[in-house]
């Protein structure tokens, strides 16, 4: 059990009580066919939810009943099957309690005159919910046993002629529906290598079976447009119970309850579970989880928030500082989860220093933070800290990571990358607007000696790179699964990945003064060719059906990048704003942070967009996004948990220490023991925050063992802060630790030198290496040692070991 | 419930002689085994308590997954299509017949078990790594890290080291996927050597630094303990617990002498480092079993390359045989040192490959049927279980899965399989509650 008893009393109570009010959806609904099937959803309001609805569907508490049983019947989990041809109303009623009734109407069509199987609507989605066209089974590229599918449905044209055409037509046979092997495979009549999947009694075997009766039609079908999942947001009391209801619409209107047939999978099984039949059980924690439905391809969710239901005091939100906190505060106070009280000054200084600037403060300058008296300090403490230019240096570090800016062909690749840092850092330092950024890289041309971005086409040298890269970068959209089959959880198929390649396709290389990198120029004609099936493709945008219109010689990039900077974008912009919200604290609105899609939904998505709108309404603007997220309430809370808040990870009611970045810590540590870090053949004192290229590391290798990535993806989880032995080895008791500490120019060295108490030079070393004071308690222990050594001559000792010991701690060692 | 046997200690017991748990006739039916077989076991696990060393695991990787029919369940009568170019040999067991390019391992397998019917449903590199090194499938199609702790997170959680200053797992010549600890905490994630084991036979950051005491490095750490003093529940990650456990370990790897020892394979006879091959897998090999010696509980050898979708026969002419040099020289080796009981060695990948040769010459992802191989630990050898049908495809007797392989690297080292731990959602998960020991093997 998470809580005490005490905080047990405080907490409201869900879904208790008889409900005041019962609400029913769908009110109206259309059964097609004898194996059509809808699901009800029943909900209650009343006082003792405080207002919310909440699902009675299961629970017992309402009863179902069909005015006409002939013409549709109901069962006692809310689910309507059709019975005859007609129309008729179903009453849902309270079994106990107030007399409340809701209905439903119900029309019901071809039961007794059922039209043609529909290919794509029926049969498929009976074949991916049993698995058939999983890719681990008939779904593979090679197929299972001579049987080939399309992955999860996504051909149905593909599937009609294997399952009709193939094998000399033994997979149906009209003659004798009953002996087609698509029905006596997988219902384990006869040997079937993966089991049975199929009962003979079920609905979807006689649904296979009519449509082979019927001579496996395959007509045209009005295509799948949306899918929706009913209701797509809810509050859930842990161990509480909601039942959903999933629809497809389609091109020509028609919409259907395809609950039976979706696939269902939770965000985190920990917080909610749901079974096949669409019925969500939430766990007995708090958070919030998202429930994917699938169906034909598409995916839609449904959020659950499961409240802790503390009450919080009014004084726990202190007054926005912006939108951030609105969304922020607003979930926090839906899930009943007290916040954390603001960090001190000091902490503030600390983590904003290191996250946005990867640097330690200056004792003087917490000082300033500290001592200031106006209510905006800490507001503009950070429009001068995005000022410095150690901040372009922190976001150069990141960038040139993830632009892969690498040396792969050694010291002569050095010329490009050190250019392509340097413009990176600029591009920074100069508040480039984010939009010409993204442009600049994506439609490089020329030599990089007077263009430093084409030195990006030097290292992601393929289309199949560029596609991987810039659409996983710029756009948060992993399109790589759809180059060879439609991605499973998305709408992307191999037309969107070639359309999307095609923009590359008109990129021209020659030889140019650099010998490594090839000059880049546009050729007058290209095309993206799916080399499978040899067909070409023109250009067109992500979502979008029409290819665009080039002109001859015009570069497709351009295009591209026009379409990435349209307000209406629904990619460029989130993807880029979640990237920094990542950056300062330490987890995605999505997550991971470069997967934005339906089926992996943000845990605040109003707020995404809300930032997403007000990063595209000011021009792009890299400092003003850091700015907004920083000076948030959100961003200062202390990391020390409260009564309730110590297993939150994502709804930000307190701060989430981790490590320092390898650079970062390496730069930190030389500062407490004011040395540097000598890097071959690079000038003296440069930092390691600022190193150009991924070619440089100390000779203990210090930052590879820090988690320093390695520049061969374009993926941020690259960098790694998994603590390992090798990294506490190398802290505790490696030469270039304690060549550092020993350094005779070092800071042990020159305060054993200085005159002074040596209680006010413990007092100067936590400032340096924590940005506090130390407490008595510490100051005690530290003198301690200090006079112990003292009285054996050995000062100097007595200052080293202090120094070993604050860059051991944990306090030095995370951002919290 | 009637206890069956107790340690010497007096307050643990199992298979293994330290760090056991009471094992009660309740438990069996969970390990999937009967009365006679616990029986049996225990007698040889007092066999092992006389070798002085504590029970280990070797585990070789085969990242990618290499061919079942080219190397340890070959298929000479299958038609040419699926039976490649390499021919079969005869074993010291009758009978048993494994690829020509094993001739070493065709020559100690009397001291092997093949299980040939090894099979899953998940064809991907990342999904098939997750199960074996966890004997779970991965939630997420396509998972990048672990879900479940690994098999050597689990048993440096629950056996760790055999005394100090050694670490419980180690990963040579670094850590491969899925090879970490998920919620089990940091801590019990592997120390990657970081390093080729033929290139560096050292390990750096052992020696003590310059001119520091042992006494000077215990004032630091007295005082690092006064003063490290922050919450840990600040964070939830596990990660300044992870780094306190390995900080405390790393303390008790400098200073004490064991861990260096182990880590420098220049002790080792040049002789023997021939036999283990001048290889990285071979002086992989040596090292684990170094290791294993000074305390180490498991290790896992990562060496991959084996995804031959393209001319599978000349990429394995090239790698088969520094593998079948290292892991007939490492068997040798157990069995002359008297480690034979104590010590179990796995070599497996995350999948075979299609028995079928594709139009590049290779094979591609099969996880319908692939073979694993045991050795040591006490295992009934000399015998294959399982098979896989006329042309490798799927298994035509006793299916096994990568489970059931894991259950019984638990079952050798008394861990009891369905001990549950909190995830970081605090829901207590099981071990491993799916399949069961091969009973065959013990």
């Amino acid at each position: 059990m998470l809580l005490g008893l005490p905080i047990l009393l405080v907490l409201t109570r869900l879904g208790a009580g008889p409900p005041g009010s019962l609400s029913v959806e769908p009110t109206f609904l259309r059964l097609d066919g004898p194996a059509s099937q809808a699901q009800l959803v029943v909900s209650g309001q009343s006082r003792d939810t405080h207002g919310r609805p909440n699902d009675l569907t299961l629970n017992g508490d309402v009863s179902y009943e069909s005015l006409d049983p002939r013409i549709a019947q109901v069962s006692g989990m809310g689910v309507v099957e059709p019975r005859g041809n007609g129309e008729t109303s179903l009453r849902i009623r309270l079994t106990h309690g107030p007399e409340n009734v809701v209905k439903v109407r119900v029309v019901v069509d071809h039961v007794a005159n059922p039209r043609p199987v529909r290919f794509s609507r029926e049969v498929v989605p009976i074949l991916t919910k049993r698995g058939c066209n999983a890719g681990v089974c008939h779904g593979k590229a090679a197929g299972q046993n001579g049987f080939r599918l399309s992955l999860l449905g996504a051909d149905a044209q593909a599937d009609f002629d294997h399952i009709v055409h193939e094998n000399q037509s033994r997979r149906v046979s009209l003659l004798f529906p009953d002996s087609s092997l698509i029905l006596r495979k997988p219902s384990a009549q006869i040997l079937h290598g993966g089991g049975k999947r199929l009962d003979e009694n079920s609905k979807d075997f006689l649904t296979i079976e009519r449509w082979i009766r019927q001579g496996v039609p395959h007509v045209r079908e009005p295509s799948l447009a949306s899918l929706t999942v009913w209701p797509d947001r809810r509050l859930v009391a842990r161990k509480g119970v909601q039942q959903l209801r999933v629809a497809a619409h389609f091109d020509n209107g028609e919409e259907a309850d395809v609950t039976r047939l979706a696939q269902f999978q939770s965000s985190d099984d920990d917080l909610a579970e749901v079974d096949q039949s669409g019925r969500v059980t939430a766990k007995d924690h708090f958070g919030q989880a998202a429930v994917m439905a699938r169906f034909g391809g598409l995916a839609a969710v449904s959020r659950f928030i499961i409240p802790l239901g503390a009450s919080i005091p009014e004084e726990a939100f202190l007054s926005p500082r912006n939108f951030v906190d609105t969304y922020i505060d607003a979930q926090l106070t839906e899930l009943g989860l007290p916040p954390s009280p603001p960090c001190t000054e000091a902490e503030f200084a600390r983590r904003s220093s290191l996250d946005l600037c990867g640097i330690l403060p200056t004792p003087e300058a917490i000082s300033g933070l500290d001592g200031a008296v106006d209510a905006d300090k800490r507001v503009k403490w950070i429009e001068r800290l995005l000022d410095r230019p150690e901040h372009a240096d922190r976001e150069a570090m990141s960038w040139s990571a993830i632009l892969r800016n690498k040396r792969t062909l050694g010291p002569l690749s050095q010329a490009g990358s050190f250019a392509f840092h340097a413009w990176i850092r600029q591009a920074f330092a100069e508040n480039m607007p984010y939009d010409r950024f993204a442009a600049a890289i994506l439609t490089a041309t020329g030599d990089a000696a007077i263009n430093p971005p084409v030195i990006w086409y030097r290292q992601v040298n393929t289309l199949e790179a560029q596609v991987d890269d810039t659409s996983q970068l710029f756009l948060g959209v992993r399109l790589q699964c759809a180059r060879c089959h439609h991605h499973p959880y998305e709408r992307w198929g191999q037309e969107d990945y070639f359309g999307y390649a095609a923009f590359f396709s008109r990129i021209g290389r020659k030889a140019s003064p650099d010998p490594v990198t090839p000059r880049i120029f546009v050729l007058a004609q290209g095309e993206a060719t799916d080399p499978s099936t040899g067909r070409s493709y023109q250009p067109r945008y992500l979502s979008s059906s029409e290819a665009v219109d080039l002109a001859p010689g015009a570069d497709p990039r351009d295009s591209l990048v026009g379409w990435f900077r349209r307000p209406d974008n629904p990619f460029f912009a989130r993807a880029i704003v979640n990237r920094c919200w990542k950056q300062l604290f330490g987890r995605g609105l999505v997550e991971p942070e470069d997967d934005l899609r339906a089926s992996n939904p943000s845990t605040h998505p109003e707020l995404l967009d809300a930032l997403a709108a007000d990063f595209i309404g000011h021009g792009f603007n890299m400092k003003r996004l850091f700015f907004i997220l920083a000076t948030s309430r959100a961003y200062e809370r202390s990391s020390e948990p409260n009564a309730w808040n110590r297993l939150d990870r994502q709804a930000y009611s307190r701060f989430l220490p981790r490590r320092l970045p390898g650079e970062v810590l390496l730069d930190a540590i030389n500062t407490v023991t004011n040395t540097r870090s000598a890097f071959p053949r690079l000038p003296r004192g440069i930092r390691a925050v600022q190193l150009p290229d991924e070619g440089f590391d100390t000779r203990e290798r210090f930052l590879e063992t820090f988690g320093r990535p390695r520049r061969e993806s374009v993926c941020e989880c690259e960098r790694s802060s998994e603590p390992s032995l090798s990294q506490s080895l190398q802290l505790i008791n490696s030469a270039e630790i304690e060549q550092k500490i020993k350094d005779p120019a070092g800071r042990a060295a020159s305060l054993a030198a200085l005159p002074g108490l040596d209680s006010e030079k413990i007092d100067q070393l936590y400032r340096v290496a924590l940005s506090r004071l130390p407490s008595e308690l510490e100051q005690t222990a530290c003198m301690d040692l200090l006079n112990r050594k003292r009285s054996e001559g050995k000062a100097v000792e007595g200052f080293e070991d202090l120094i070993w010991t604050l860059i051991n701690t944990k306090e030095f060692l995370f951002i919290q | 419930m009637v206890k069956l046997f107790m340690s010497a200690s007096g307050s643990e017991a199992g298979l293994c002689r330290r760090r056991r748990r009471f094992l009660t006739v309740g438990t069996l039916g969970l390990l999937g085994l009967n009365l006679p077989d616990w029986l049996s076991i225990r007698s040889r696990a007092l066999a092992r308590d006389k070798q002085g060393v504590d029970c280990a695991v070797i585990q070789i990787i085969l990242g990618g997954g290499p061919s079942q029919l080219d190397t340890y369940d070959p298929k000479p009568d299958a038609p040419d299509e699926f039976r490649g170019e390499f021919g079969s040999i005869a074993t010291t067991v009758s009978g048993v017949r494994v690829s020509e390019m094993l001739p070493l391992q065709a020559g100690v397998m009397d001291k092997l078990a093949l299980i040939r019917s090894l099979h899953h449903t998940s064809a991907d590199h990342a999904a098939g790594s997750h199960w074996v090194m966890t004997g779970h499938e991965p939630v997420e199609a396509n998972p990048r890290v672990n879900d479940r702790p690994s098999t050597g997170s689990v048993v440096a959680r629950l056996r760790g080291a055999h005394g100090a200053g050694i670490p419980a797992y180690v990963t040579i010549p670094r850590s491969p996927a899925f090879s970490q600890a998920a919620y089990l905490g940091p801590g019990f994630s592997p120390f990657s050597l970081d390093g080729d084991p033929l290139a560096n036979p050292r390990l750096r950051n052992l020696d003590p630094a310059a001119e520091i005491s042992l006494e000077r490095l215990s004032d630091r750490r007295a005082l690092l303990e006064k003063l490290d003093r922050i919450n840990r529940q600040r964070d939830i990650s596990g990660a300044m617990e992870g780094m306190d456990q390995f900080t405390a370990e790393a303390y008790a790897m400098t200073t004490g002498p064991r861990a260096r020892r182990a880590f420098d394979l220049t002790l080792e006879d040049a002789r023997l480092r021939d036999q283990y091959g001048r290889t990285r897998i071979g002086q992989g090999c040596l090292l684990a079993r170094r290791l294993v010696e000074a305390g180490v509980a498991f290790v896992t050898i990562n060496e991959d390359g084996w995804d031959h979708h393209r001319e599978v026969f000349a990429s394995c002419r090239k790698a088969l045989p520094p593998l079948d040099a290292a892991v007939a020289a490492l068997v040798n080796d157990l069995h002359s040192r008297g480690l034979d009981q104590r010590v179990l060695v796995l070599v497996w990948g995350e999948f075979g490959r299609t028995p079928r040769v594709n139009g590049n010459g290779g094979r591609d992802h099969w996880p319908n049927a692939f073979t694993a191989l045991l050795a040591g630990g006490g295992l009934k050898t000399g015998q294959v279980i399982g098979a896989s049908g006329r042309n490798g495809e799927a298994p035509s007797e006793r299916p096994l899965r990568p489970e059931d392989i894991i259950r019984t690297l638990y079952a050798f080292l008394g861990i009891d399989p369905l001990q549950e731990f909190n995830n970081a959602a605090g829901r207590p998960l099981a071990i491993l509650s799916q399949g069961q020991a091969i009973a065959e093997l013990f």
